[in-house]
């Protein structure tokens, strides 16, 4: 397996926000399609929108313990990327154990995406499920930090 | 055995949750110190998928995945099925759940568990087991809904049918026309199957017709189990020999050559043999059919190893079909001790769990209750579960308590006019009030000895 110490173009500074100023999950959604149409990750917002709420119909992406990862597969992502939202007060994702993510992590995926990709993402969900690793994101304050934080996500 | 569960994760994108779930159920189980592997369902496809030694050597599976994952492989071992979301949340609990041995196992009348997996194609004891079972779980409902709207019809008396009779009753000689075309429909449909097993569905062609010509020369069960093997053996060399026809010719011979040869042959040989097998199946009815006045006793022991032995399985069928045509030939006595015999086991379970609730968990105890049900309807396969936990122990005692019923109702000369129906036929049956005496006599011996034999559990 390849030991990858940065994981190129799928986290990056213009997507990470250290503050959501979201007060909602429908608030968080909006602004993290925005960074990302601001980024030219998604080429069109309205497209992206109804695939990220069509996977939220399924069930709720917020899977407790302090995050939610909503995501996407579309035709209007131009690459792989993972938008990072983080929120002190709290937003409500409907998580099946009550609590409010802190930590939103927005997929934007094209259906021709590699394997590679999928595996990183796959990396970071496990990374996620331990308590260790969403402390010490959780505690970034700078969009540096973060991404330092992420840097162990390896595929 | 070192304990090793496994699991499947798996969600709709196949992005994000399918790893969640994976490393939630891993870091549980290495807290728990057991050993877990899981099978990942996500985008890239199916990773680290179970082999057949791994489903061998499991205690019992976690499926934590909301879209449709393959669990008849699974056949015979506890498992969960639950959301990706309690995989990634309650992974802990999941765990604890199998290793508390608080997990239904999942259809454990149903083939071996490491069926699934197609290269492993089993003993060929096992695998005409396995064609034998499709034949008779195809037939059961056939037989069942048959049999039951047969001895409804005989609430409006016995000859209700008979347009003669003072009984006639149109309704219910309408019942009985259709409960007999369903019956009458068992051992074709029990043939089609047992040929659709061996060579899929061209099989399935030429075992229907052989099962009918089976049905209709008179040799019955016997003829059907021949006509089931030799028709579907006989399309499955017949595919063989045709592979090599150029591919152009694919749709002429799935839908022309192969259904006219293999019917054809299964025709002509049914119909050469019709005579000979039509003579065992009589000399095998007439025989059990004769223990019946000369020996009571042999013939209750053997009805009732027979009906308990695989407990819905060809042995207990034959048994069955065996009082089903001695039936239709006016024979209501041998129909009594099958009966006893098939209603035994679910309450020997049933009963067991009431008087010795402390050995048995919650959910056995449940189990316990619609063993109640099953029993008194006459569905043997309630005892099941129950008995594939530790068959070598349970299924004895099953035998000597249906032996029992058996023995206790051909002593009497108890007559059951109806082929199925349980206690819903009872205004029908002879001496009914003796007859349920004799069936709670061997189930109350075999819950007392299973119930004493049993290992408490927590």
């Amino acid at each position: 397996m390849a030991e990858m110490t940065n994981t190129p173009g799928l986290f990056a500074e213009d997507t990470i926000c250290t503050e959501l100023r979201a007060t909602t999950k429908d608030e968080a959604i909006q602004e993290m399609i925005d960074l990302l149409y601001d980024a030219g990750v998604v080429t069109d917002k309205a497209v992206f929108t109804k695939v990220i709420y069509d996977r939220e119909a399924l069930s709720s992406t917020g899977m407790g313990m302090g995050f939610a990862i909503p995501h996407g597969r579309s035709d209007v992502v131009t690459g792989p990327r993972v938008a990072v939202g983080l929120s002190k007060t709290g937003l409500d994702f409907n998580a099946p154990d009550g609590t409010l993510a802190n930590m939103v992590f927005m997929i934007a995926i094209s259906p021709k995406e590699n394997n590679l990709h999928l595996k990183i993402l796959a990396a970071l969900s496990r990374k996620l499920m331990h308590q260790d690793f969403r402390d010490a994101l959780m505690a970034s304050t700078t969009k540096e930090e973060v991404l330092e934080k992420l840097s162990v996500v390896t595929a | 055995m070192a304990k090793k569960i496994l699991a499947v994760t798996g969600c709709p994108t196949g992005i994000a949750h399918t790893f969640m779930a994976e490393e939630a159920l891993k870091t549980a189980a290495q807290e728990l110190g057991v050993e877990i592997k899981v099978e990942t369902n996500g985008a890239a496809g199916a990773e680290n998928v179970h082999t057949p030694e791994d489903i061998r050597d499991a205690i019992g599976v976690i499926v934590a995945s909301d879209k449709n994952e393959e669990i008849e492989r699974f056949n015979g071992l506890p498992v969960i099925v639950t959301s990706v979301g309690d995989g990634i949340n309650k992974p802990k609990e999941l765990i604890q759940r199998i290793l508390d041995g608080k997990v239904p196992v999942q259809n454990p009348g149903k083939a071996a568990k490491t069926e699934a997996a197609p290269a492993d194609k089993g003993s060929a004891a096992h695998q005409i087991y396995k064609h034998l079972m499709n034949g008779v779980s195809h037939m059961l409902p056939f037989v069942v809904a048959g049999g039951v709207l047969t001895a409804i019809s005989f609430l409006w008396g016995i000859y209700s049918f008979d347009p003669t009779s003072e009984q006639y009753n149109a309704f219910a000689a309408m019942l009985k026309n259709i409960g007999g075309v369903s019956m009458g429909l068992m051992v074709p449909v029990f043939s089609a199957f047992i040929g659709e097993s061996i060579a899929s569905r061209p099989g399935l062609v030429s075992g229907f017709v052989g099962g009918m010509l089976a049905s209709s020369t008179g040799s019955g069960f016997i003829g059907g189990i021949l006509a089931g093997f030799v028709a579907g053996y006989f399309t499955l060399w017949l595919l063989k020999m045709l592979a090599g026809l150029p591919k152009r010719y694919e749709g002429l011979k799935s839908i022309f050559l192969i259904p006219l040869v293999s019917v054809a042959f299964i025709g002509i040989f049914m119909s050469l043999t019709a005579g000979p097998v039509a003579a065992i199946n009589e000399a095998m009815m007439n025989f059990l059919a004769g223990l019946q006045d000369s020996n009571p006793l042999l013939l209750g022991i053997v009805i009732g190893c027979m009906s308990a032995f695989d407990m819905g399985g060809p042995v207990n069928k034959a048994a069955y079909t065996t009082g089903t045509a001695l039936l239709g030939m006016g024979n209501t006595t041998f129909m009594a001790g099958v009966s006893a015999a098939c209603i035994t086991p679910p309450l020997v379970i049933a009963l067991a769990t009431t008087i010795f609730p402390k050995k048995f968990t919650d959910d056995e105890k449940a189990a316990g209750i619609s063993n109640y049900v099953l029993g008194c309807t006459h569905i043997t396969e309630g005892a099941i579960p129950f008995a594939a936990k530790n068959p070598l122990v349970v299924l004895p005692i099953l035998m000597l308590a249906s032996s029992i019923s058996a023995v206790l109702t051909y002593m009497m000369k108890i007559q059951v006019p109806a082929p199925h129906g349980g206690f819903l036929i009872l205004p029908l049956v002879s001496n009914p009030f003796l007859w349920v005496v004799d069936i709670l006599i061997g189930s109350a011996v075999g819950a007392v000895i299973y119930g004493i034999t049993k290992k408490e559990e927590k």
